[in-house]
């Protein structure tokens, strides 16, 4: 499958492999200091974040977060459920993929959001797996939950 | 047949149709006339082309020789334009064509044709008097390159058709005459008419792109209406019977809309304009002189739908349904089969409503409409297999992934598998369905076309962008006056002679109607018209105000005020104002027993069609200009506040000694304070208005109940002026309705019961607000009956709603409150107007959503006082901040009774026991935050002091234990978005940003006292 040379991708590192989400998703990546804990909600939801005068949620759902970080890389993407964070770790530079491969097993690490994976890119040297985000968010909402 | 005779019947046969053809050709012929521009440079100042036109259409000249006459005529100084100057000029250019026509067509073999020839083959010699032609329908006089009048025939079936002998002139002459005359006509009639159609299809195209635009335009219509029907009878005269039958389907259609039967829609424009393509291809073939072999039949069907009629026009006849001897076991066996599948088709929806994505299921189901297609399809039943097939579509389409099943979707599928039983059924009764299946039809259309809905398709209201202030100017003026309308007719009840009043009433009229006319609201204008027709003969004294005549107009000032939602909105009004218009044409032609008959049949039908909420957010609201000059004035002190900050920076930059740091800034910081408080007050006052707008509409209201239970009730009304934020005013406006209601239907007793009871048979519903600090009390009371709260414990006991234990220890303020509880109505019968039990306990969630209190008091035979308490505003808050663990939290100030400390030897007990001593007097339950919030980690230490923040809402108090308690804020509210709101987490409220750029939760009292309930019902 062709990459198309002229998409960029920001690209994090979760353990030892890549994800790269559309960078046409995201609105911004924010340090967040303090991530406000949100009650009654399912426990990827890691909470409540300001940015400039708005309240966002920011989810957990790659397993990076890390209580004790001075600083949480969050992500901000544009969805169809309003601005919804999430937490990345390790940020890469913006990726461009020359070629995209479907398939193949999902790392362990990523397993949470395999079902919202798309084809992979090598860039770098690494492997980088693409990320649906609209998906990915609506996977996570009560009537979607399998 | 000899040549003779047969050209005899033919000729005469082709003169009366030509007759009728030329009856439709003067227009045509004066066309002709002046089309040919050399013609009009000759003849047209000495020749009158209507009157010619006339007596060429009289002789049954076409206008192609009339154009040879007229200029004939001209050339002969002073003739006069009788008939018989026309014939002779006829006459003359007659022979001397035939005769040159004859020399052309020599050697060219001569045919009789059938049919519509473009070509003809003749000979002169074979046009004798020997002709002997079986079916011969026509004769066409074809043109060649010059004008030639001459009889064409075609030979059927191989016969050489004896030629015209152009030797006897005379005869010939004759006969080519009234053959040349009809023949020519006939041909030269098609042509007109095949050119005649295209004119008008070309009408009828731009009528229909309009229509689409202005459904209401009805001159539109009466316009579409003349062209098809125009086509129609020609069609007819031609015989050309599939473009007949085509146009008069047509035809029926707009028939219908024309005569109010139907409305305008979106489908009914794209079948007219099919319609109009069918017809278009139908005329080409008409010219190419080919037979037409277009299947009419989808189109058919969907002109039918329009109609909303089954397949094959009109409503089917009931009637036995005919099954040949040997298809009975194969029809039975087809029927038993389609149930079974039907009855899996049932669960398995329901089952896929569920899970929409389980393509198993969807699988499942397009086979079961897929094979009931097929066998139906196979059997002839169209009706059911058009049915199946439309809906099977919609599966197909989920199955390819083209589409996702949601319930909106479902339900219509539901809906279609219901008809598609019925209509098996009938075939298992042996009977005809009368099954109207157009609408469902439509709906599966815009099920599978992604709109549905049960909203018929809205069609935007276009305006021109520099109208858009005006209109919506316009818009706010209207509803103002309209509410002032409300009040004033409801005093001209009280007292219909009013002058006073019924000028004013007038005016309001007169001034909408001015109003819709300049802007151009044709529906609105007419209906304010007809209205204040009746006001107006009120005001000249030619008639007294009855009631009947004022319920009309307030029924008329209710749709006016839907008309104008819809423009509002922005969107055509599809409205239906012709039962209003005859009721306002009886009142006002005083025929009361009339206007009755109306009115009962009218609202049987109001009662049967379900009652549609359109009430549509307010985006505009009036402000005050005085609010807006102390925006602006303290909006420029703040600049200013600003600037010396900016020069504070400056001078700091500089490093100016001598400029106190500190000191200036505390004072700069002073002065925004105060100028941010200022600002803040004045912005959130542009948002409040007064309750007024609100109560304005409840004498009305009272009114119209008081008619229909036939009771007497006066409204007292106080506190109009009590400012509320605007959001609160268009929240609680339903649910205070559904409490004044109440209050009239259950409250308030007839004149008869209080009578009886001794009070006066009048009695009142008073509406209050008044502001309490930071709250406004609206109050609802009647004298009415009164609750008993033991009938209302008996009531919810039976109900299962609580325990016989519980009721016997609720306090009687509980009690009260049990009218809100969920599937609780004390009525003992359902009225039109409440008592369904489903109305208290979404109007509790309304007004706890605006984050009020309900308090309730009442008294047998006394009467009920309903107090609710809302906050002046939702925007802002002011929150205690209390500490749980690591955690912050904000509590709403206005639940808080009171801050008890907890001392350290007690916190294990408290904690134990789940209950607290409220001033050492009563005992109250206790809710633990930790545990509620999930909060992990556990900050306090041994031997600290917890606290308990008490809550109260009405008589109910509660505590809720918490570690450390800080200070107050005054805080901005945040709502905590689309995607949190999926969760719906009921422990919070909102957030807010704090001073640090912390987010901060706010949390909700009613839900933290909600779960004392809990506790108590689990001990």
């Amino acid at each position: 499958m062709a990459g198309r040379a002229d998409k960029e991708y920001l690209g994090s590192s979760v353990g030892k492999v890549g994800i790269a989400i559309d960078v046409e998703s995201v609105q911004e990546v924010f340090e967040a200091r303090l991530i406000t804990r949100l009650p009654g909600c399912p426990a990827f939801v890691s909470g409540m974040i300001n940015i400039r005068g708005s309240v966002i949620p920011v989810l957990d759902l790659l397993k990076v977060f890390d209580p004790a970080a001075a600083v949480k890389r969050v992500a901000i993407l544009k969805t169809s459920e309003g601005l919804v964070g999430l937490l990345i770790g390790v940020l890469d530079d913006l990726l461009r993929f020359d070629s995209l491969e479907q398939g193949g097993a999902v790392p362990d690490v990523l397993k949470g959001v395999g079902h919202v994976l798309g084809p992979k890119g090598v860039a770098g040297g690494r492997e980088y797996y693409l990320v649906d985000v609209e998906r990915m968010i609506a996977s996570t909402l009560p009537h979607k939950a399998q | 047949m000899k040549q003779k005779d047969l050209l005899a019947v033919l000729s005469d046969c082709v003169v009366s149709v030509f007759a009728t053809v030329a009856g439709l050709s003067v227009r045509l012929i004066e066309t002709a006339l002046k089309d040919n521009h050399a013609c009009e440079r000759d003849y047209s100042a000495a020749i009158d082309m209507k009157e010619l036109a006339t007596g060429a259409a009289a002789l049954c000249m076409p206008s192609a020789l009339a154009r040879r006459v007229a200029s004939k005529l001209t050339s002969q100084a002073g003739t006069e334009l009788t008939e018989e100057a026309l014939r002779d000029a006829q006459g003359e250019l007659v022979n001397q064509i035939v005769g040159s026509a004859k020399v052309k067509l020599e050697n060219t073999p001569f045919h009789f044709v059938m049919g519509t020839p473009r070509t003809y083959r003749g000979t002169a010699e074979s046009f004798t008097d020997t002709l002997d032609l079986p079916c011969v329908r026509q004769i066409f006089a074809c043109e060649c390159d010059e004008l030639t009048l001459l009889v064409a025939m075609r030979s059927v079936d191989g016969i050489p058709v004896d030629g015209f002998d152009g030797a006897s002139t005379d005869r010939g002459a004759d006969a080519a005459d009234k053959g040349q005359r009809g023949a020519e006509g006939l041909d030269e009639g098609v042509g007109l008419f095949v050119t005649e159609c295209e004119e008008f299809l070309d009408v009828l195209e731009r009528a229909l792109m309009t229509l689409e635009k202005e459904p209401g335009d009805m001159g539109c219509v009466a316009e579409v209406f003349r062209i098809l029907h125009t086509i129609k009878g020609n069609s007819k005269v031609f015989g050309f019977d599939k473009l007949n039958v085509l146009v008069h389907r047509t035809e029926d259609v707009v028939r219908k809309v024309r005569d109010g039967e139907i409305q305008v829609s979106g489908e009914m424009i794209d079948a007219f304009l099919s319609s109009v393509d069918t017809i278009k291809e139908l005329v080409a073939d008409i010219r190419e002189g080919r037979e037409s072999s277009l299947d009419l039949e989808a189109l058919t069907l969907k002109l039918a739908s329009v109609l909303g009629e089954g397949a094959g026009g009109g409503g089917d006849e009931a009637g036995v349904l005919e099954i040949e001897d040997d298809m009975q076991e194969i029809v039975d066996g087809f029927v038993v089969e389609s149930q079974e599948y039907l009855e899996k088709l049932d669960q398995d929806l329901v089952e896929l409503d569920r899970t929409p994505d389980n393509m198993d299921l969807v699988n499942s189901v397009f086979r079961a409409f897929h094979t009931m297609k097929g066998n139906s399809k196979a059997l002839g039943f169209e009706k059911l297999n058009t049915l199946v097939h439309r809906t099977e579509d919609i599966i197909r389409k989920a199955r390819d992934g083209e589409m996702k099943l949601n319930s909106a979707i479902l339900d219509v599928v539901f809906k279609s598998v219901d008809l598609i039983k019925e209509l098996v059924n009938d075939v298992k009764e042996r009977r005809k369905s009368t099954q109207d299946f157009g609408s469902m039809t439509a709906r599966l259309k815009d099920a599978l076309e992604g709109r549905v809905g049960g909203e018929p398709k809205e069609q935007k209201l276009h305006i021109d962008e520099e109208m858009l202030e005006i209109v919506d100017g316009f818009v706010v003026e209207s509803e103002e006056m309209l509410a002032q309308l409300d009040r004033d007719m409801v005093s001209l009840d009280e007292s219909p002679e009013n002058p006073d009043i019924i000028g004013a009433v007038f005016r309001a009229f007169h001034t909408l109607k001015g109003n819709s006319r300049a802007l151009g609201f044709g529906a609105l204008e007419e209906l304010v018209h007809s209205t204040e027709d009746i006001i107006r003969a009120a005001r000249d004294g030619k008639t007294k105000l009855r009631p009947e005549s004022i319920d009309v107009v307030l029924r008329s000032i209710d749709l006016i005020k839907l008309l104008l939602d819809d423009i509002k909105k922005r969107v055509l009004s599809t409205l239906d104002l012709s039962g209003i218009k005859a009721e306002l044409k009886l009142a006002f032609e005083e025929k009361w027993d009339a206007l009755k008959a109306l009115r009962e049949k009218a609202s049987k039908a109001e009662a049967a069609a379900p009652q549609q909420a359109r009430k549509t957010a307010s985006t505009t609201i009036r402000v005050d200009i005085n609010k807006l000059d102390d925006l602006i004035s303290t909006t420029g002190e703040l600049v200013l506040n600003r600037n010396r900050l900016l020069n504070l920076v400056q001078l700091m930059e500089q490093g100016a000694p001598e400029v106190d740091v500190g000191e200036a800034l505390n004072e700069i910081f002073a002065q925004t304070n105060i100028l941010v408080s200022d600002l803040q007050s004045s912005v959130m006052s542009t948002r409040m208005q007064p309750i007024g707008k609100v109560f304005s509409k409840y004498p009305r209201v009272v009114r119209d109940l008081a008619r229909d239970l036939n009771k007497e009730i006066e409204l007292k009304i106080s506190g109009e002026e009590t400012e509320l934020d605007n959001t609160i005013i268009e929240e609680i406006a339903d649910p205070l309705i559904h409490l004044v209601r109440n209050s009239c239907d259950h409250g308030v007793e007839t004149p008869d019961e209080r009578r009886a009871k001794g009070k006066p048979a009048r009695g009142t519903v008073a509406l209050m607000a008044y502001q309490e600090g930071n709250f406004v009390i609206i109050e609802i009371r009647d004298d009415g009956k009164g609750m008993d709260p033991e009938v209302l414990k008996e009531k919810a006991v039976s109900k299962g709603l609580i325990t016989e234990q519980q009721a016997k220890t609720m306090p009687k303020g509980d009690a009260l409150l049990l009218i809100f509880a969920p599937g609780f109505s004390t009525a003992e019968k359902v009225t039109a107007v409440s008592g369904r039990g489903v109305g208290m306990d979404v109007v509790k969630t309304n007004i706890a959503k605006l984050n009020g209190i309900i308090d309730l008091d009442s008294e047998k035979d006394k009467g009920t006082t309903l107090k609710i308490r809302l906050p002046l505003t939702m925007a802002v808050t002011t929150g205690l901040e209390v500490e749980i663990g690591d955690e912050r939290y904000l509590i709403p100030q206005e639940a808080i009774v009171e801050i008890v400390r907890v001392p350290p030897k007690a916190y294990s007990t408290v904690v134990k026991e789940r209950t607290f001593l409220f001033r050492n007097q009563y005992w109250n339950p206790l809710v633990v935050l930790k545990e509620v919030l999930g909060t992990r980690t556990n900050g306090r230490e041994q031997g600290e002091h917890a606290y308990i923040v008490v809550l109260g809402m009405v008589e109910k108090r509660m505590g809720v234990l918490v570690d450390n308690v800080h200070q107050q804020h005054e805080v901005v509210l945040k709502p905590l978005g689309k995607y949190v709101a999926n969760f719906a987490p009921p422990e919070t409220n909102g957030a807010t940003i704090m001073g640090d750029g912390s987010v901060e939760l706010i949390l909700n009292p009613n839900h933290l006292i909600g779960l004392t309930s809990e506790q108590k019902a689990a001990m």
